[in-house]
């Protein structure tokens, strides 16, 4: 086990969410316990409907759980304000999306600086860490183009680099594969198990893709809202 | 900056959409430029023509303002007169003043008689400057003239050169006769009905009497009326002038505020129907924004966007459209109201009965109405859209189709 895998990021206890359509209570996750450690590449896999994504959405502090909590850093998100919780996205989590979801009226440059603006970064900062980031994920030449201009590919590109351009502790992906050709889909996750290692950030994976936990640190399972391998597949990626 | 820049964008990405809400609130802004215009420009000419007829102000007894006076001790002595001069003199905006003298009686010729009111005043004082259409003004050297409305030569059948003879009660009750020649024919709307104008001195030949009624005072500017008004008030109680009453011509031009109470009404209504306009159309096109953006709302509240920030975005929008809108449409007024104006046209008022200038008022003072009414009806839009935006919740947004 390297020495990053020491000190535990996030801790989840007892974790369970419910859904209500009309009179029927949907269990989307039921108890859920789980630490990814400092520099971890969790990749979670398992079917549609088995609630990886749900499990994401909490980790990220883009949901409220119905009971048990997520400790990131040893805080409980769920003791923090919605402002706290954003601000604590801004700082401390990024987010890689299956649709990409950039912002369409704003150039690549404009996505990648968007969570500087907010976390009141200098335009001199920006624009070295921007620069930076876009350098390495290989998009440096398209800064000036708007989204529409670029292939799949190049879109998760950009998204990858805005999830990193703030230095989070933590990195979602929900699905950043799903949407593209095998190949290009091979591409980014290369892209994020040598930032994962390079950068030595945490990112955890929701997939239904098997081939995705290639990359993986550890991998574990989800079926049913309940992880079936609660954190003991242990393999090295490099 | 980043609320702004976002929103400036984000207004011209469905630009088909966008130019049809300018276009609309545009229009509607120009409308109510060119309404509010006439308005302004109906209002001026009537307070300009009420300060003509009644000066800036006028000072006369209590008993004379009140009205059901007895006998003439209503009048102004010469030793209280004299005390007004000193009054005004020390007054630098006071730029001419007049004594009056009414005379109540009959006009006839020899076929017929009517009664009228025969306004004494000061010929060759500009106070109250009345324009003739025939004949001439009153003149200094005229002691036994008069001037008439169109419609009393009409009733009287006479004609500019005509001799009258003018009957009314003297200050001790008696009756007296004097004749006048009609100097002149006053333009329609000038002079009431059954009003004449004719020297004080003739009056008060007529009343056998050296007193006035009231003193006609003119300023340098329109805008000192009220200051002016309370100062030669309070100089009045402070020299042993107590009983005389000064009115500013707001106060006597009964008409004007009718007027402009009617006029700004109307103005007030089409405003409002037009702010409504706006503010659906304007929120039909921003929730149409909303919904089509509702996945990047949840994408920008992930990346860690708060929720006061988001509502700045929409609402940004909406102030945005107002402004460009409410501008382009002020400019749009203003280049049709200018066009209005050089082109000349002439429409005819009933109550005048002859072709007045259909004009325009032009400026900031007329501008700044319909521009508020744009700007408050679209961000009063922009309300709601932001308000749901700013309310997602983050992971059903992400998940919206």
């Amino acid at each position: 086990m390297s020495k990053d895998f020491q000190q535990p990021l996030l801790k989840i206890e007892n974790l369970s969410k419910d859904y209500s359509l009309g009179k029927i209570v949907v269990h989307a996750l039921r108890g859920v316990n789980l630490e990814v450690p400092q520099g971890d590449l969790l990749v979670i896999s398992g079917p549609s409907g088995s609630g990886k994504t749900t499990l994401l959405n909490l980790i990220g502090a883009i949901a409220r759980p119905t009971s048990g909590d997520v400790f990131l850093e040893g805080k409980a998100l769920s003791k923090l304000s919605d402002g706290r919780l954003a601000e604590l996205r801004n700082h401390k989590i990024g987010f890689i999306f299956q649709s990409f979801a950039l912002i369409p009226v704003l150039s690549v440059y404009e996505n990648v600086e968007y969570p500087l603006l907010l976390l009141g970064a200098s335009r001199k900062e920006r624009q070295r860490r921007v620069m930076d980031m876009l350098g390495e994920v290989g998009l440096g030449e398209l800064a000036r183009r708007r989204p529409n201009d670029l292939s799949g590919g190049q879109h998760q590109r950009v998204a990858i680099a805005r999830a990193l351009v703030t230095e989070p502790r933590l990195v979602l992906a929900d699905e950043p594969s799903a949407n593209l050709d095998s190949e290009t889909g091979d591409e980014i996750m290369k892209l994020v198990a040598r930032l994962n290692k390079e950068q030595k950030v945490t990112f955890i994976v929701v997939t239904h893709d098997p081939v995705v936990s290639r990359y993986a640190r550890r991998s574990v399972h989800i079926r049913d809202g309940r992880l079936l391998n609660e954190g003991v597949e242990t393999r090295a990626c490099d | 900056m980043l609320v702004i820049k976002l929103a400036l964008r984000n207004l011209f990405r469905n630009r088909r959409r966008t130019i049809l809400s300018l276009s609309l609130i545009a229009l509607g802004t120009a409308a109510l430029f060119l309404f509010r215009g006439y308005n302004v420009d109906v209002i001026t000419a009537v307070k300009d023509s009420a300060i003509e007829r009644h000066g800036h102000f006028q000072i006369a007894t209590e008993a004379y303002w009140e009205g059901g006076r007895y006998g003439y001790d209503y009048l102004i002595s010469p030793e209280l007169l004299a005390g007004v001069k000193e009054v005004l003199a020390e007054e630098p905006q006071v730029i001419s003043y007049s004594t009056n003298l009414g005379l109540e009686g009959l006009i006839a010729t020899e076929e017929r008689s009517i009664p009228v009111v025969a306004i004494g005043i000061q010929p060759g004082n500009p106070v109250p400057d009345v324009e003739v259409k025939e004949g001439r003004r009153l003149e200094q050297a005229d002691l036994e003239a008069v001037l008439i409305s169109p419609g009393l030569a009409r009733a009287l059948e006479i004609e500019v050169g005509d001799y009258l003879m003018v009957t009314a009660r003297t200050v001790h009750g008696d009756f007296k006769s004097g004749n006048v020649k009609v100097a002149g024919i006053s333009r329609p709307g000038e002079i009431e009905g059954t009003t004449v104008i004719t020297p004080i001195s003739f009056n008060q030949m007529m009343r056998e009497t050296d007193r006035i009624g009231r003193i006609v005072v003119k300023l340098d500017d329109h805008g000192a009326t009220e200051e002016v008004a309370l100062r030669v008030q309070r100089a009045l109680e402070g020299n042993d002038l107590a009983g005389l009453r000064v009115r500013t011509w707001e106060d006597l031009a009964w008409f004007h505020h009718l007027l402009a109470l009617f006029l700004n009404s109307v103005f007030g209504f089409i405003g409002l129907v037009i702010f409504l306009l706006v503010l659906f159309s304007v929120l039909e096109a921003l929730t149409m924004a909303f919904f089509e953006r509702i996945r990047e709302v949840g994408t920008v509240r992930a990346i860690g966007t708060r929720r006061h920030q988001v509502f700045g975005m929409f609402l940004s929008e909406g102030v945005l459209l107002g402004l460009f809108s409410g501008l382009l449409g002020v400019a749009l007024g203003w280049g049709i109201g200018s066009l209005i104006n050089v082109a000349g046209l002439t429409y005819i008022l009933p109550i005048a009965g002859e072709k007045l200038p259909f004009r325009i008022a032009l400026g900031l003072d007329v501008a700044w109405a319909p521009f508020l009414v744009a700007l408050v009806a679209t961000t009063i839009s922009a309300i709601y859209p932001a308000y749901r935006a700013a309310k997602l919740e983050i992971a059903s947004a992400l998940r919206f189709v």
